[in-house]
């Protein structure tokens, strides 16, 4: 009740594949028990291969999505090119720490593959009340460091939302190194409809984007209804 | 461990079970109050799969108590009557996770009460009546819970494998098979898995827990009930 | 990480100020000034070590400011476990191998008798002359493989709509030109901020 994450209810994911990435989210905006909408996105495109996903509370979906998408088209108009994930995750970086003594109550998982390498990333926030401070979750493949050439054991998936602990879960037990585009899809659409058919506060459908290198599928599950 | 974390954790908030409530605090007119909490949450995690003719209860042995590991060898799987100390011809098993001392309390009630079903009646406890007592016990027990989620598993009369699940307090659910709902495609039917893969779900399942929590892990015990019998396995897990 | 980014760009605007290489004490006392100012409400608790012109330097800095310095530090959840490997094995004037199997044998203390840490050892050694992280010096906590195969049939999930973007599709709508004086090639401003 008190708490600003689990009011509005919603969850998010995202999985590295071989040379792909995929994000997914659900559909449902809810008052604690009482859905509102069952058309709630909580990812955004910032860019051709640059994605975001919210979760948390409404109001801050909107406001942050807003203030990124301000952001970006900045930073665009400033460098004539597109921003790529690496950046984007250290833009949300800084821009939640900016409020760090009164933060965005929003769960951020940024994904997307770099535009230059073909390097698929992923990477994710959590709010960590006991420290009252945001954590980066996990950086993927080629991150600044990790540049001796070792293999890069970051396989890994990021998770967010009321159903996190769920998507844990599932993504644990269903994930798997190198899913191709196809694979990757059906990996991470029942990863998070299964995930969601055990929280109350999240489902209601779901969005899925798979990232490639040169295109982009969109695609709406079908899921439970309530 | 679901039910259990219900009771005390906010939804998204990192707590972990071991945050327990303040055991003194400043009242108004500094004066201190002290008070005593009975129950402490040592961790881990079991499960239940029943299949056509068999089955599976399984939990991790690690005993935690804050940050600290008490033991890396404490079963929560306990065999339920048969005779003697060694419960000889048992075919009733009880896991419980929570509060290891009320579990250990809660298995030697029942324990001794389907023992003495037996004494009295001259054949073994069924499951179902085995677990419609527990409920009871449980119940009975409302306002100073047996702070453990329970699971009680068994072969029916029928030879089938049987499953119930407990929160602190009661019963909640006796598990039937289900199938999957097929949304928009045809109806899947339920079908019971064999016993091999089985086994190996509830492997995976605990490796992958064990990657993800740090209440769950040391080693993984399983126990598999047919009507010949109960067959115990133990395996290790990952140690951090 | 915000912490540690700041003192490092102040550090460097210090080491340039005044022509002197950066000492470890000078890192220490701007962090634990930066720590008290902020009341703890900065929770970050750091060691701090290094080789500087005065020697090699150890210390531990606290989220409200005070500092220690000693031969052999530990932090963290697991400090106590990593602590007691210190205080039964450690001796002065340890070589160079000594000191990182010990440091190693530490933290491996720590994930396995602390819940708090887990996985793998990372190994940091600085010398006067250079610094050489050994990312994942020991990996004792390798998850084993999955006894079944959990991929989904392709088509498993039911699909209400689908679009699909092309690179091709968005470059239609975006003209490139080349401006340039003539007779030379137009060059870009190379930027590094994406490597």
């Amino acid at each position: 009740m008190s708490n600003p994450f689990s009011i509005n209810g919603g969850a998010c994911v995202a999985m590295a594949g071989k040379n792909c990435v995929a994000i997914a989210c659900d559909l449902r905006l809810g008052l604690q028990a009482l859905t509102v909408s069952n058309n709630f996105p909580k990812i955004f495109p910032y860019g051709s291969s640059t994605y975001l996903g919210l979760t948390g509370l409404a109001t801050d979906v909107s406001t942050v999505s807003e203030l990124f998408r301000y952001k970006v088209n900045m930073y665009r108009l400033r460098e004539e090119r597109d921003i790529s994930p690496q950046t984007f995750a250290h833009l949300v970086s800084s821009s939640l720490y900016e409020k760090r003594f009164g933060p965005w109550f929003v769960g951020p998982v940024v994904a997307g593959i770099n535009e230059k390498s073909g390097e698929p990333f992923i990477c994710g926030y959590v709010y960590s009340s006991s420290q009252d401070v945001y954590v980066k979750l996990t950086c993927l493949a080629n991150d600044s460091f990790d540049s001796i050439g070792c293999i890069d054991y970051a396989k890994d998936f990021i998770v967010s939302g009321t159903a996190s602990d769920q998507l844990f879960g599932t993504c644990e037990g269903l994930w798997e190194p190198d899913l191709e585009p196809e694979d990757l899809f059906e990996t991470i659409s029942q990863a998070l409809l299964n995930a969601v058919d055990r929280d109350a506060l999240s489902g209601w459908g779901a969005h899925v984007y798979v990232i490639e290198k040169d295109k982009v599928t969109k695609r709406l599950l079908k899921g439970r209804q309530d | 461990m679901a039910a259990l974390s219900s009771y005390s954790m906010s939804a998204s908030t990192p707590t972990f079970s071991f945050q327990q409530p303040p055991q003194t605090s400043s009242a108004a007119g500094g004066q201190t109050q002290h008070s005593f909490y009975p129950y402490t949450d040592n961790g881990g995690s079991t499960l239940g799969i029943s299949g056509d003719s068999f089955t599976i209860l399984a939990g991790d042995t690690r005993s935690t108590s804050g940050y600290n590991i008490n033991t890396r060898h404490e079963p929560k799987l306990f065999r339920i009557g048969g005779s003697g100390p060694t419960h000889k011809n048992a075919r009733i098993v009880l896991s419980v996770v929570g509060f290891a001392a009320d579990g250990r309390a809660l298995q030697e009630r029942l324990d001794t009460i389907v023992k003495l079903y037996r004494y009295q009646h001259g054949k073994d406890i069924s499951v179902h009546a085995c677990a419609q007592r527990l409920s009871h016990i449980l119940y009975g027990k409302r306002f100073f819970p047996y702070y453990v989620t329970a699971i009680l598993g068994g072969i029916d009369e029928e030879g089938k494998g049987a499953l119930y699940s407990y929160d602190p307090v009661n019963l909640k659910n006796q598990y039937e098979p289900e199938a999957a709902q097929g949304l928009g495609k045809p109806q899947l039917v339920a079908k019971p898995l064999d016993r091999k893969t089985t086994e190996e779900l509830v492997r995976d399942a605990f490796t992958s827990a064990v990657e993800r929590h740090i209440e769950v892990g040391d080693g993984l015990q399983m126990m598999v009930i047919t009507k010949d019998g109960i067959e115990e396995i133990i395996s290790p897990l990952k140690q951090d | 990480m915000f912490t540690t980014a700041l003192i490092s760009s102040n550090l460097e605007l210090h080491a340039l100020s005044t022509g002197r290489k950066p000492r470890v004490v000078t890192v220490m006392t701007m962090l634990k000034q930066h720590l008290f100012r902020y009341q703890g409400h900065i929770g970050a608790y750091l060691v701090v070590a290094g080789c500087d012109p005065t020697g090699a330097h150890l210390f531990t800095v606290h989220a409200h400011g005070s500092t220690d310095k000693l031969p052999y530090v530990t932090m963290g959840s697991g400090s106590l476990a990593a602590m007691s490997v210190f205080e039964t094995q450690w001796t002065r004037d340890m070589s160079r191998e000594q000191a990182v199997k010990l440091c190693a044998e530490a933290i491996q203390a720590g994930i396995f008798n602390d819940l708090g840490s887990g996985s793998n050892v990372d190994v940091c050694v600085i010398t006067a002359e250079k610094t050489t992280l050994m990312r994942n010096y020991i990996t004792p906590n390798v998850r084993e493989r999955k006894m079944r195969d959990y991929k989904f049939k392709r088509g498993t999930t039911a699909i209400l709509d689908e679009r699909v973007v092309r690179r091709e599709a968005i470059e239609k709508y975006v003209t490139v030109e080349e401006v340039a004086e003539t007779g030379t090639t137009a060059v870009g401003e190379r930027m590094d901020v994406d490597q």
